[in-house]
């Protein structure tokens, strides 16, 4: 099954530069979307250096097969990590950098997504939308008791405050999930500037009019969310499973 | 037509079912492939865990009656132990202006059983409870762990095998019972195929062994072994390192992996020794021959050191081991894993290894058995070896990772406890002498004792 991929970055109509960041490599079946925190620059530099990691990672290595994509990943998380981490570390100035991480990649008859923060990877399967990553943020940790809502330093802190981010911590824990792969399947990663200006409801409307060509729909949906109102830097990356 | 709705089906947020239609997910939950504990979700819906009954029934009421009729079909016999259901039933209202007989009766009846629940849950952290739920035909906690520590594998696992579809349900759907049986599943895995049907790889590793294959089951090593066969030869001669797991696997440092005891393990006492265990099941498959001998004897030894760590420091030494397949890489990783101090270390540099240590790999391999070894001086505070050690690590450390560039092992742990700060190891060792025992908690639940 061969795999077709499309993928769109854009500033957004609030923000003053594109923190996030965006690679995909059809040949290899292999995408990545960051979307930085941290400050204007510490932002951009911290999504950069996430989707090149992965990059080098990935191109460092050889033929990765499908038992050995979960320790690859987690492996390339790692170094990645501590490369943001470290640049915090060594750079007062940018302390407090992060990044979140979409990575999606397929392998055999298998699509893996390994996902830290609150951007988000879908699945659009014969009409119908279905989030796989679970935001990382405050509001579904306490929801799932991963973290007492008494344990949090404040209170207050907002439920969409972000739990887990590659490079704030030392060690960075990431979901890695699984799914197997269908043709006419299309994945869709993307950053929160997609995902808080339209709901799941219209995504999945603009992907079902514009599945046929991939790069209008990533460009139909980055118009859509610019339309209502672009309040953040968007990226969107899809990935169609062909053979059907 | 209109399409069928279809829905998700989520496991530990690691695994997904589907898309499949409602009627696909009443014959996958009749075939227990989906828990109550797993999530599900519909076209642009929420996750709900399937024992939810009331957001289920807000969100996908479609698949209430699936549920609730699994839940009474057998399976899952607790209907009542959905997530948001009372535990127990308040008593129907009675209009009585006087207590009678039967109220008083009644009411002691409820007292009783409070009372038993909470004795009950005493229990809990001991494990003992869960044995209770599973059922009365499997020995308490205790018993089962005395079992794995005196070599008694073969009765735990006929104990297990009866109770393992129960355990595995029940697990599924309370942390606590699955927390007190997971260390036994682990064992029931690894004494076994490495693996549990229709239990999630994922809970079986936990949350370490980044450096481990993900599949540590004896099908995959078999796979992996028989795949490898060919390169044996070539990697043992001394050629270029794969980037296999078989070959990483013979590379691991066997006593980093015995300094780390896992809570949630038993026996094996965490995935890497696990991992080891299933590895060497799978290579028994493996005809005997010159070829396959050199890394049968590396599995060997590595397999023996995990079971008995003694055998690491106590039978070491570069003279004595190895085979046929002394002159190989193999058998260079064995002298630097047998070495028990900075003599025997430096022998391995020596006949018949010193055109393999050319490899920068092997020279790396042989700086972290350095590692090993300045722990255990400092550990024991022993002086006399450490100002040696000390000057050759120094150069070593100096603007490098702190993990085994091939097998990537973190070595992090052992660094700092050395001493290094910002890669330089202080002039001076804190002569103190340690306590036995665990020395060191390492974050999360692994606890590193470094007198291994």
């Amino acid at each position: 099954m061969q795999i077709r991929m499309a993928g769109v970055t854009h500033i957004g109509r609030r923000r003053k530069n594109n923190q996030d960041s965006l690679f995909f490599d059809e040949g290899h079946g292999i995408g990545v979307v960051a979307d930085g925190i941290g400050g204007r620059k510490g932002g951009e530099i911290a999504s950069t250096l996430v989707v090149d990691g992965i990059r080098q990672a990935f191109l460092g290595s050889e033929v990765i097969r499908h038992e050995e994509v979960t320790p690859f990943l987690a492996s390339a998380v790692d170094t990645v990590n501590a490369n943001v981490f470290g640049f915090g570390r060594n750079n007062p100035e940018y302390a407090g950098l992060g990044s979140t991480m979409e990575c999606i990649f397929f392998s055999g008859d298998m699509v893996y997504v390994a996902h830290v923060g609150d951007s988000r990877t879908y699945l659009y399967d014969d009409g119908q939308l279905f989030q796989l990553t679970l935001d990382h943020n405050v509001e579904n940790f306490v929801d799932r008791g991963l973290v007492h809502r008494d344990s949090l330093q404040d209170p207050g802190i907002r439920g969409a405050a972000l739990v887990k981010a590659v490079g704030l911590t030392l060690r960075c824990e990431l979901d890695i999930c699984r799914i197997k792969r269908r043709p006419g399947q299309i994945y869709l990663s993307c950053s929160d500037g997609l995902t808080s200006m339209l709901d799941d409801r219209q995504v999945a409307a603009l992907l079902a009019t514009h599945s046929g060509n991939l790069q209008k729909a990533a460009g139909v949906l980055l118009d859509a969310a610019n339309d209502a109102g672009g309040r953040d830097n968007i990226t969107v990356l899809l990935a169609r499973v062909e053979g059907r | 037509m209109g399409r069928a709705k279809l829905y998700l089906i989520r496991r530990d947020l690691e695994t997904f079912t589907g898309p499949v239609t409602a009627a696909e997910l009443a014959r996958l939950i009749e075939r227990m492939a989906v828990g109550f504990r797993d999530e599900v979700t519909g076209h642009c819906g929420p996750w709900i865990f399937l024992d939810d009954r009331d957001k289920l029934k807000k969100f996908y009421s479609e698949l209430l009656p699936i549920v609730q009729a699994a839940s009474v079909s057998g399976w899952s016999s607790d209907a009542n132990e959905f997530r948001n259901e009372p535990t127990i039933k308040g008593p129907v209202i009675l209009a009585v202006k006087k207590p009678d007989r039967r109220l008083i009766l009644a009411a002691a009846f409820f007292g009783l059983a409070i009372f038993a629940a909470m004795i009950a849950w005493v229990f809990v952290g001991s494990g003992e409870l869960s044995s209770r739920i599973i059922g009365s035909q499997i020995p308490p906690a205790s018993e089962l762990t005395a079992l794995l520590q005196t070599g008694g594998e073969k009765e735990f696992i006929s104990l297990m095998e009866p109770q393992l579809p129960r355990i595995i349900d029940r697990g599924n759907r309370n942390h606590d019972v699955m927390a007190a049986w997971l260390p036994f599943l682990r064992a029931y895995a690894f004494y076994g195929a490495g693996e549990i049907d229709g239990f999630s790889s994922k809970k079986l590793r936990g949350e370490s062994g980044v450096a481990a294959p993900a599949d540590c089951s004896v099908k995959a090593w078999s796979k992996r072994w028989n795949d490898a066969y060919p390169s044996f030869n070539a990697v043992a001669k001394g050629g270029p390192l794969p980037s296999d797991h078989w070959a990483r696997l013979l590379a691991w440092d066997s006593h980093w992996i015995n300094r780390r005891s896992q809570s949630g393990w038993i026996r094996p006492r965490n995935f890497y020794q696990g991992c080891v265990m299933a590895a060497s099941r799978a290579f028994d498959s493996i005809p005997a021959g010159a070829t396959a001998d050199v890394v049968r004897e590396r599995l060997a030894l590595l397999t023996a050191v995990l079971q008995n760590p003694g055998k690491a420091q106590g039978e070491g030494g570069p003279g004595k081991k190895t085979g046929s397949g002394k002159a190989s890489v193999f058998g260079l990783w064995t002298c630097m894993d047998s070495a028990r101090n900075r003599i025997e270390l430096d022998q391995c540099l020596e006949a018949p290894w010193q055109n393999l240590m050319q490899s920068d790999y092997n020279r790396e391999k042989f700086y972290w058995s350095m590692l090993r070894l300045a722990v255990k001086a400092r550990s024991e505070g022993d002086q006399a070896s450490w100002p040696l050690l000390r000057n050759d690590l120094q150069a070593f450390i100096s603007g490098r990772d702190q993990s085994d560039s091939y097998t990537r092992i973190d070595y992090a742990d052992e660094l700092h406890f050395v001493g290094t700060i910002n890669g330089v190891l202080p002039a001076v060792m804190d002569t103190t002498p340690l306590p036995s025992g665990p020395v060191k908690s390492l974050t999360g639940d692994i606890q590193i004792d470094l007198a291994h």
